[in-house]
């Protein structure tokens, strides 16, 4: 019994499940175990905002009007981004929505996609923030929409695991926020635009 | 004489790094300087006073950083040469500290010696030094060995006064740099599991043991919760990857974030980033794979001829090594055939040489520990870096920028570890030609042909340790002598000092300011440009308002800018005091902007 406990007995069990751990680890290196995908998360889980919340979008500065829209019957809930005031608002408009992603979700999903609407041509970009308030997270490229892509419901998709930002140099916890950054291109017209669906795929 | 002779080996150790960093004492200030000048002028305020920032200041994670480089502005201004030479007298203090340590502990000069210069030319850890400003990580250096010293003293003579000496210079190394010292927590906690588990049976050791853990885990907690010094930042928080990500992507192997790991330590070894690497890396690099491949067989074949199964069971760590590393290369986004030789070298004689430790622990003990002490250093100091840029990254704060303070403190371990097998193979050799002097049965060569299989090892590794130091000098060297290249600091200074007087009466923004430079000198550009802004800056404490400044070296370049922004005629005048022309000779600094607009 003493002997079966003892330190020599002790460090040799370490050192083979070390070596062990040691030959797993670096097998697997060699054909990598991809993760499984995300069809056994609820649809709720993918969605990375609520846009039938109206409280759970933030506005960044900027004179912006929010509503959101729901139709039982068309299933077309979406939210409407209204840039009030384009004579002292040029340039960028950003807004938020809180929304909790975990972390096993993004590890999993390889893209991020943006269904929605404008009104006018714009670059149009997302990023998702690690903390509420605290900026600190992957922002990707913005799309530029052109006039033949205005006034019509579009979806953007984002890679999760961008060359320029890879994902597990990120992937530091649950994030909590995905932002929104528009530009428009005519700064005397009034923008609007109207977002069905924030989703990871 | 036998006194003087006993100073041989540091005053070696002392003359080659000397030899090897001297080129950065003609180095002018590099941009990166300015970026953490600025830094001071911010945490200390105008007046640059200490009682500015609040007392917590001081013990926060980079307290020391900006407060040992806001003595040294007070002391020297932009005076490159102080800045270097300081910098490389504690670069060859903290050598001559490992000198020491490693002399005491492992009772090997040859392993002191080795391990002093190993360290001393290291590439990958030289940032501090490039960087100058950086110069306090040798500090933290310094105070790290001190505290491993005592931590060894406790350990091998366990008594209450060695305790209090152990966890006072525990606390100590870490308030030194604080931010460079986050491995030491586990650092302590796997040497602590060794002493525990060594002195399992021996009940009066165990007491003071506990206690000294106890006090260690106390200065911890202190330092995490109170003062807040071993706490996490938001950015480091953001930057980390998460523990239930990283243990799945260690087991599932996407990605293969376990390989970078093996090449931040193999950087150590062999830098990819070395001029040599770049001129004939190929060359070298093939023929040292397949070296490592024929000791790794070499190794578990002795092994098993000597009946240590458990080590050749272990020894499958190195004989697998090159292979994996070699089949996972298309899993690599990024990764070059450099990348991932240097790789399967580095890994291998990291693996190599512990195993081999392990294998003459029984020979020689205190250079056995001594040693895997050297191992431990390198994973637990190599860990966050790690853990902040898992997979490549061109971030400048990744340690895939190969030349990063990162690697300052792991290449003390790593200096450790070669130097005692590299002293370790040296002894056995000796000992081996000793035998065989005095052989005089057919059992004793039969003895004797039983250590054949090693016999490989114990010359080769030597070898290849005592190659990479070479190639870590010439690397140095290389580099630094590169750096000064079109840089002549003394001319630098000059010329700041005769424009200085000018620059006193920039504008502040929105107001951008225009200045044209005739450069007649050898001086090249990109120093002229990456002082005069930051300089200002600090000089006029304009951190929070930085000025704009558009500096122009042509002076058609120069017309065009200011006709673009209707200046030139306004300028003829003479009544624009925001535009400047200069003219620089080598020598003297003439204002030309009555020249240039012909103002009357």
């Amino acid at each position: 019994m003493n002997k079966l406990f003892s330190p020599k007995t002790f460090g040799k069990l370490i050192v083979v499940f070390a070596v062990l751990i040691f030959l797993w680890v670096m097998s697997v290196t060699v054909s990598p175990i991809k993760p499984h995908r995300l069809e056994k998360y609820k649809l709720e889980n993918l969605n990375a905002c609520n846009v039938d919340n109206v409280n759970s979008w933030v506005s960044k500065g900027g004179d912006l009007t929010i509503k959101s829209f729901q139709s039982s019957l068309t299933f077309s809930n979406h939210t409407d981004f209204i840039y009030q005031d384009p004579s002292t608002q040029l340039g960028q408009l950003e807004f938020r929505c809180n929304f909790n992603m975990p972390e096993m979700v993004l590890y999993k999903a390889l893209t991020l996609n943006v269904t929605y609407k404008l009104n006018q041509p714009a670059l149009f970009g997302v990023g998702i923030l690690l903390r509420v308030g605290i900026g600190m997270g992957p922002i990707w490229q913005p799309v530029e929409i052109d006039s033949n892509h205005t006034n019509k419901v579009i979806t953007s998709t984002w890679l999760l695991n961008d060359p320029q930002q890879l994902k597990f140099n990120w992937l530091s916890g649950p994030y909590k926020e995905v932002t929104f950054r528009v530009s428009k291109f005519d700064p005397n017209k009034e923008l609007i635009l109207s977002i069905y669906q924030v989703y990871l795929e | 004489m036998q006194k003087l002779t006993s100073f041989f080996p540091v005053l070696l150790v002392i003359l080659v790094l000397f030899l090897v960093l001297k080129p950065a004492i003609s180095l002018p200030l590099p941009g990166d300087a300015y970026v953490d000048l600025q830094v001071i002028v911010t945490d200390f305020g105008k007046n640059l006073s200490f009682f500015y920032p609040p007392l917590k200041y001081y013990v926060y994670q980079y307290g020391t950083q900006f407060t040992s480089i806001l003595i040294v502005y007070k002391l020297f201004g932009f005076n490159p040469q102080a800045y270097f030479i300081l910098n490389i007298f504690l670069r060859i203090a903290a050598a001559v500290t490992i000198y020491l340590f490693t002399a005491k502990w492992s009772k090997s000069k040859l392993a002191a010696v080795v391990a002093g210069i190993f360290f001393g030319v290291n590439l990958p850890g030289l940032q501090p030094t490039t960087r100058v400003a950086f110069f306090f990580v040798y500090v933290g250096v310094i105070s790290l060995f001190i505290f491993l010293d005592r931590w060894l003293k406790f350990h091998y003579q366990p008594t209450g006064k060695n305790l209090k000496l152990s966890a006072l210079f525990f606390a100590l190394a870490i308030l030194s740099y604080p931010i460079r010292m986050v491995g030491i927590v586990p650092l302590i906690l796997m040497g602590e599991i060794y002493w525990l588990v060594k002195n399992y049976n021996d009940r009066a050791t165990l007491k003071l043991q506990i206690k000294h853990i106890l006090a260690l885990t106390g200065i911890i907690l202190l330092l995490v919760f109170v003062t807040g010094t071993l706490s996490s930042t938001p950015e480091l928080s953001f930057k980390r990857i998460s523990t239930n990500i990283l243990f799945i992507s260690l087991l599932t192997g996407y990605p293969p974030v376990i390989t970078t790991l093996w090449l931040f330590i193999s950087n150590l070894i062999l830098s990819p980033v070395s001029s040599i690497i770049s001129n004939s890396g190929a060359a070298i690099l093939k023929p040292l794979t397949l070296i490592l491949l024929f000791l790794n067989t070499f190794f578990f074949l002795n092994c098993i001829f000597r009946k240590k199964f458990l080590l050749a069971f272990a020894s499958l760590t190195a004989i697998t090594f090159v292979p994996f590393v070699m089949a996972s290369s298309q899993n690599l986004e990024g990764w070059d055939n450099n990348l991932i030789m240097i790789t399967q070298i580095g890994g291998s004689i990291f693996l190599l040489s512990n195993l081999f430790l392990i294998y003459m622990k029984n020979r020689n003990e205190h250079l056995a520990e001594i040693g895997m002490l050297g191992s431990a250093i390198v994973l637990t100091f190599i860990l966050f870096p790690w853990l902040i840029s898992p997979q490549k990254s061109s971030n400048d704060q990744s340690a895939f920028n190969f030349i990063h303070r990162y690697y300052t403190i792991p290449s003390a371990g790593m200096a450790i570890l070669l130097a005692s097998v590299t002293a370790i193979s040296w002894d056995s050799l000796k000992n081996n030609l000793r035998i065989l002097k005095k052989l005089k049965t057919t059992l004793e060569l039969f003895q004797l042909t039983k250590g054949l299989l090693v016999l490989p090892i114990l010359l080769c590794l030597p070898i290849l340790i005592l190659f990479f130091t070479y190639w870590h000098m010439i690397s140095t060297s290389n580099l630094l002598i590169a750096k000064g290249k079109g840089a002549d600091a003394v001319k630098i200074e000059l010329f700041w000092n005769k424009i200085e007087p000018f620059l006193k009466k920039i504008k502040e923004p929105p107001n951008t300011n225009y200045i044209y430079i005739e450069n007649n000198s050898d001086i090249d550009e990109k120093y002229i440009k990456e002082m005069i802004a930051d300089r200002t800056t600090i000089t006029l404490r304009m951190v929070n308002n930085p000025p704009v400044i558009n500096l122009i070296f042509s002076k058609q370049a120069f017309m065009e800018k200011l006709n673009k922004q209707s200046l030139l005629l306004r300028n003829k005048k003479g009544s624009n005091d925001n535009i400047y022309a200069f003219q620089f000779d080598g020598k003297e600094v003439s204002d030309i902007k009555e020249k240039i607009f012909n103002i009357k």
